[in-house]
């Protein structure tokens, strides 16, 4: 019922833009990507199809042409991935491709899309060899595990400084890359580190282990928010004293809520806050609230930021075929999104303002400075 | 050192005990039905989710989830049966062909869940607080998951050998023939089990879904350690699918202990394995396979 | 294959790459396509033909698809290269599982599978150096420049090797299918005692058939590289050994076509529903059960050829006349002091006794006299617990059962042991596997001098249709056959394996008057041709008249021996069906 009040929704605000022009144009199509039938894949594409539905509204790009989101399903898979990317490319001839999570997929996707010579903006994959293929026409939104650790490692270092840490980690390149840079990082203080696979759902003997080994730190890395929210949980029903940190770039609302009063208090960080105070941010909230009923977060703004600044580049390149010149447009251009000013280096790596970092209170992702 | 033990063997014996009910569920349909129900896992995320809706988002206490879970998902796998399961059983090949057929009522449920729901986790407040002895903890919720599944497979082994039903099911589980040739109805025999089976995945989904929270992808993640278990165990072996899974929750959780987690878990297995060659016929099945 | 097939399906290798020239997403599915039809293949040679169900094939296809992606990345070796070695491991694993399971049985395959992909999988995302983990393995797309450089693009020829893999397995499987060794594994698989009756290595024969599932499986996860060109943990996940098991259910067990269609469909309705992308997932569930209600025997029985080509198969039979048949000469078969204990009870009791060769021996005795054990630890299926049975020089106990159907001691059972979905002809052929030999290897490359001895199989098979009566029947269903031909027809395969001395466990069961008199007939022609044979039999009319010499057992222990009028005169034999106290003329009467 929702979805076709939505879709109602769309059409009807697609009809009225089109109609204020005047005249039909055709739309120029752009492709998503992501593992829809999750949650993380499902609140990626709430942003992008917020970002169209506000550049329609604005008249589209390219002298009226409204933009048309494709959006394929890619389930964690690498081989639906390129079957995706493959079919978004040739039979929907899309020149940019946008989103997905999993690293893996990205790394698959990056061959199709550099043989089909066409652009891909990655959202949240953070692994650093999606941006290392060679191809210059490969983006990424999202900050990488080493660009997180610059900023946060000061934090734990001078800030925290805890005698003795313990990591649980999902078993993926980010937790992998995460217990290697806490190892660095701290040497023998890391007393315990365990990946767990991203189908346990029991934490209980996980943390009891953590706990024996008399950490003061407990490092939680992983993607899941029912996982890791369920580390939480345990950490408080096992009674563990010492302070628990969210690594960078994961937490969310949603995870906080699965966790419920165990969050009390964990440190995180990330680059976006949908409290930031911006006119940029306060309309892309009260947009995404107005169309949703809920309020965005780093997931929805990467969404929403993949497809604004794909739109924004075909138009400033005045084309939606040269994929050469939109890619100069990317990267040339400093963008202004709700997270701020955002820019790409070389390798196609965005970049914006400094990690914020963060404490739950009261069941909220509070600011904290320091 | 004692101390860990003992808050280890707590913690594998709540996992072990989800795999058992879970595992018995299917060992059960395996053993009188013959057949392989692939659905089982969306079974055990349905009681979840009736444990969610009734809770969080209807207000109602806990208690009425469990109940509710029961019925309900008993009430699904009533029409499963009726369109997947019991009409294709009895044509050539029946047994290989349900497999396809749970397969597809799996993802139906998976998609119905996926649109209906969405991809979101949820809480479910089960009995809060715990008992602490020491630095050991058991929560309110894991010992109620012990109790009450420790009930369940007491009362169940009950109802297997001292009623009616239950011998019927025993017979049926011998020989479908000879089942057959002393008047019991077979058909209906087999949806009963079917459905409580079902049902009994369902009220595991609800007892722990407060322990482990909801997802829509959690009928998958515990379908393959089931499934290891009911092979293990002898398939449509009920204690060996109760003593297997227990064992390897404890297991689990001891060698956790030692060794890296998923490491300890695929050195579990290869032991199990090489058990296996010797006790052919699963820990404990009938030597007839 | 004839030559129009092969130029058939080289048109097609070469033509579907050009079909979809330039258009990376169709030929990507079409190779996709290909590669789960050949996984679907793989898993049908267990399930479909050795009855052996798998839930954990993706072993097989991950450690494949490993392979050749640690071969290229790791050894430097060029992908295409690596794509011929890749299925060697798989291959070995397969030997391994199966020699495992194939002691055990069945039930365990299933569990080994089940675990050992769980095993692999569990490996692959724990050993970081090697495989990088859950992040994946990444290998570069295969090019080779030479084939660029003919103007095809990368999803052209990687489209048509993949259609080259799949044909020339499907080619494999089909040779094999309806070679010795493929006819063999469908034998075990209805029942591996009788195989073994028939001189079938079932053990072995088992172990191949899974080293070549294994392989194949292999080989497509190898080709699946290309295609998904990051390799996780995933491609040993459960989802992946469902598929392959339900592309081949879909498609058909046991048959050729089967796992093609399966595999089409598995490929090809997901990808096509993407325009409803929210609700692929769910109508490709609803098409599923619909085909599952409507079409249980699989896809491939909606192509209205497929069941008149299964009738052709058989009529293309009696083109070579039958040959005559003789049976060499038998050596003495020796029992000595044979004792069989089951747990308390003595079944047989330190029994001598020898068959000489061109003699028709007769073994009597009242229920639970221990007739068919002794058999069975005549033909080396039991273990004695005590003494030993020489067949001439060859020692039989302790050996595998079907070596002494090798050496031409061939026993044949009470139950008719057969394979009853296929026809009588094809169940005499099969049982020639001792008769007329093949290797793996020879059934796979079949040369003119196989196919010589493949019409020399057939016209064995013919001639022994022919002898015991049924060749009117030849190409019925043995299961629709009635009880009293079914026997017959178990004769039939037994001399198929041009036996030596044929031991026979109650022919005459169940059978009525005439069809009693027509075995005792058919006895006494096989003896003139020079066959040795022991009769086991409760029919004393039939026995006394038929057998040159009868041995008595009672309660496991021999009783009297000697030609029939001896044995029907001796009192304890007479004590012994009658009980004490009992006139003469009463056992003749019964007699």
């Amino acid at each position: 019922m929702r979805r076709t009040v939505r879709l109602i929704s769309l059409l009807a605000g697609v009809a009225i833009s089109s109609m204020a022009l005047a005249q039909t144009k055709e739309p120029i199509k752009i492709g998503v990507i992501g593992p829809t039938k999750t949650l993380v894949g499902k609140q990626g594409v709430q942003g992008a199809e917020l970002a169209a539905e506000l550049i329609n509204k604005e008249g589209g790009i390219l002298g009226g042409r409204p933009v048309q989101l494709v959006v394929y399903d890619t389930n964690f898979a690498p081989a639906e991935g390129v079957a995706a990317v493959q079919r978004l490319l040739t039979q929907d001839e899309v020149k940019i491709v946008t989103g997905e999570v999993s690293s893996s997929v990205a790394l698959a996707a990056v061959p199709v899309v550099q043989a089909e010579d066409a652009i891909y903006i990655a959202t949240v994959p953070k692994h650093p060899d999606v941006t290392k293929s060679g191809y210059d026409k490969i983006f990424r939104l999202n900050s990488t595990t080493a660009m997180d650790a610059a900023s946060f490692d000061q934090f734990l270092t001078q800030t925290v400084k805890p005698e003795k840490v313990a990591v649980i980690a999902e078993n993926s390149d980010f937790g992998r890359l995460t217990i290697d840079n806490l190892k660095k990082l701290f040497g023998s203080k890391v007393v315990f580190a365990e990946s767990y696979g991203m189908q346990q759902n029991d934490f209980n003997s996980m943390v009891t282990n953590a706990r024996a080994s008399g950490a003061d730190l407990v490092c939680v890395a992983g993607s899941n928010m029912e996982q890791y929210g369920n580390i939480l949980r345990s950490l408080a029903d096992l009674n563990f004293q010492g302070k628990r940190c969210v690594m960078p770039g994961i937490l969310n609302s949603q995870g906080i809520k699965v966790a419920g009063k165990s969050a009390e208090g964990a440190m995180s960080a990330d680059i976006y806050l949908p409290s930031m105070d911006s006119e940029a941010n306060r309309k892309f909230v009260s947009a995404f609230e107005a169309k949703y009923g809920n309020g965005p977060e780093k997931i929805e703004l990467l969404g929403f930021e993949s497809i604004w600044i794909a739109a924004k580049a075909m138009d400033k390149a005045g084309s939606a075929t040269d994929a050469d010149k939109i890619a100069a447009a990317i990267r040339e251009t400093p963008w202004e999104t709700p997270r701020g000013k955002v820019t790409f280096d070389t390798s196609g790596q965005a970049k914006s303002g400094d990690l914020i970092r963060l404490e739950v209170r009261e069941g909220a992702m509070t600011p904290i400075r320091n | 050192m004692t101390e860990l033990l003992l808050q280890q063997l707590l913690n594998g014996l709540t996992q072990g005990m989800a795999y058992a009910l879970v595992a018995l569920g299917l060992t059960m349909i395996f053993g009188v039905l013959h057949v392989i129900n692939f659905a089982h896992g969306e079974f055990y995320m349905l009681g979840g989710l009736t444990a969610v809706l009734v809770t969080a988002s209807a207000g109602l206490p806990y208690v009425v989830a469990i109940a509710l879970a029961i019925v309900l998902v008993g009430a699904v796998a009533w029409v499963v049966d009726r369109i997947a399961v019991a009409p294709v059983l009895d044509k050539r090949d029946g047994p290989s062909t349900v497999l396809l057929a749970t397969f597809a009522v799996s993802l139906l449920i998976h998609q119905g869940v996926l649109q209906s729901w969405g991809p979101t986790p949820a809480r479910v407040e089960g009995i809060p607080g715990a008992i602490s002895v020491g630095s050991i903890v058991l929560g309110h919720q894991r010992l109620l998951v012990l109790v009450t599944g420790m009930a369940l497979l007491v009362s169940i082994e009950l109802v297997l050998r001292r009623t009616v039903i239950g011998k019927k099911i025993r017979a049926l589980a011998q020989s479908a023939y000879a089942a057959q040739v002393v008047g019991i109805d077979t058909a209906r025999v087999r949806r009963t089990t079917f459905i409580a089976a079902a049902a009994l995945a369902g009220l595991t989904g609800a007892l722990l879904s407060p322990v482990t929270l909801f997802t829509p992808a959690m009928g998958q993640h515990v379908i393959i350690n089931a499934f290891v278990v009911v092979v293990i165990g002898g398939m449509g072996s009920a204690t060996g699918a109760v003593v297997c899974g227990l064992a390897l929750g404890v297991l689990e959780a001891l060698a956790s202990i030692y060794l890296p987690q998923e490491i300890g878990t695929a050195i579990i297995y290869a032991l199990l394995l090489a058990a296996l060659l010797v006790r052919p016929q699963g820990l404990f099945g009938s030597a007839r396979a | 294959m004839n030559k129009i097939s092969v130029l058939l399906v080289a048109a097609v290798c070469i033509a579907l790459p050009f079909a979809f020239a330039g258009n990376a997403y169709y030929s990507g599915l079409a190779a996709y396509a290909a590669i789960l039809a050949l996984f679907g293949l793989s898993v049908n040679l267990t399930v479909g033909y050795l009855g052996y169900v798998s839930f954990g094939h993706a072993a097989f296809f991950g450690l494949g698809a490993y392979a050749a992606g640690l071969l290229v990345m790791k050894v430097g070796l060029n992908f295409w290269l690596a794509l011929v070695l890749a299925p060697l491991p798989a291959a070995a694993l397969g030997a391994l599982v199966g020699f495992a399971s194939a002691r055990v049985g069945g039930a365990y395959f299933a569990i080994a599978t089940l675990t050992t992909a769980e095993i692999l999988r569990l490996v692959a995302a724990n050993w970081i150096d090697l495989t990088r983990g859950p992040l994946g393995l990444i290998v570069p797309r295969p090019r080779i420049p030479a084939l660029e450089g003919l103007g095809l693009s990368f999803h052209q020829y990687y489209l048509a090797f993949c259609l080259i893999a799949l044909a020339v397995a499907v080619e494999i499987v089909r040779r094999l299918i309806n070679s010795p060794v493929g006819r063999s594994w469908t034998t075990i698989r209805e029942s591996s005692a009788l195989a073994e009756s028939l001189g079938m290595p079932a053990l072995r024969q088992r172990v191949i058939n899974i080293a070549l599932s294994g392989a194949l499986a292999g080989l497509a996860g190898a080709l699946f590289v290309p295609r998904t060109l990051v390799l996780t943990p995933d491609l040993f996940s459960p989802t992946l050994s469902a598929t392959g098991l339900l592309i081949a259910i879909l498609g058909g067990k046991a048959t050729l076509i089967g796992p093609l269609l399966g595999g089409l469909t598995f490929a090809i309705l997901p990808e096509a529903l993407r325009f409803i992308d929210e609700y692929r997932i769910a109508i490709f569930a609803v098409v599923l059960l619909l085909v599952v209600r409507l079409q249980p025997n699989g896809l491939v029985a909606l192509l209205p050829w497929f069941r008149g080509r299964a009738k052709a198969l058989v009529l293309q039979v009696d083109a070579d006349a039958s040959a005559p048949i003789r049976f060499s000469p038998a050596d003495t078969l020796t029992a000595s002091n044979l004792t069989r204990r089951f747990g308390g009870l003595t079944a047989v009791d330190d029994v001598s006794l020898t068959v000489k060769p061109g003699e028709l021996v007769g073994i009597i005795g009242p229920n639970g006299a221990g007739k068919t054990t002794c058999l069975s630890l005549m033909s080396g299926f039991l273990e004695p617990s005590v003494g030993q049975v020489r067949f001439g020089e060859t020692e039989i106990t302790g050996r595998e059962p079907y070596t002494a159907a090798q050496s031409g001691l061939v026993r044949t059972f009470q139950q008719t042991a057969l394979t009853p979905h296929t026809t009588v002809y094809e169940n005499v052929l099969s049982a020639t596997y001792t008769s007329i030999p093949e290797t793996f290897w020879s059934s796979l490359f079949q040369t003119s001098s196989y196919r010589e001895r493949e019409r020399q199989r057939s016209s064995l098979a013919r001639a022994c249709i022919d002898l015991v009566g049924l060749g009117a029947r030849a190409s019925d269903e043995a299961g629709s056959l009635p009880y009293g031909e079914q026997k017959m027809l178990s004769i039939a395969a037994a001399l198929a394996t041009r036996p030596r001395l044929l031991l026979l466990d109650e022919p005459a069961a169940g059978l009525n008057h005439t069809e009693a008199n027509q075995l005792s007939s058919l006895l006494r022609r096989l003896r003139e041709f020079g066959l040795t044979i022991a009769v086991i039999d409760h029919n004393l009319r039939m026995m006394m008249a038929l057998c040159d010499r009868i041995v008595v057992l009672d309660r496991g222990k021999l009783l009297a021996a000697g030609s029939p009028s001896e044995v029907s005169r001796n009192p304890d034999v007479v004590k012994a069906y009658l009980g004490p106290g009992r006139k003469k003329e009463d056992a003749r009467a019964h007699a």
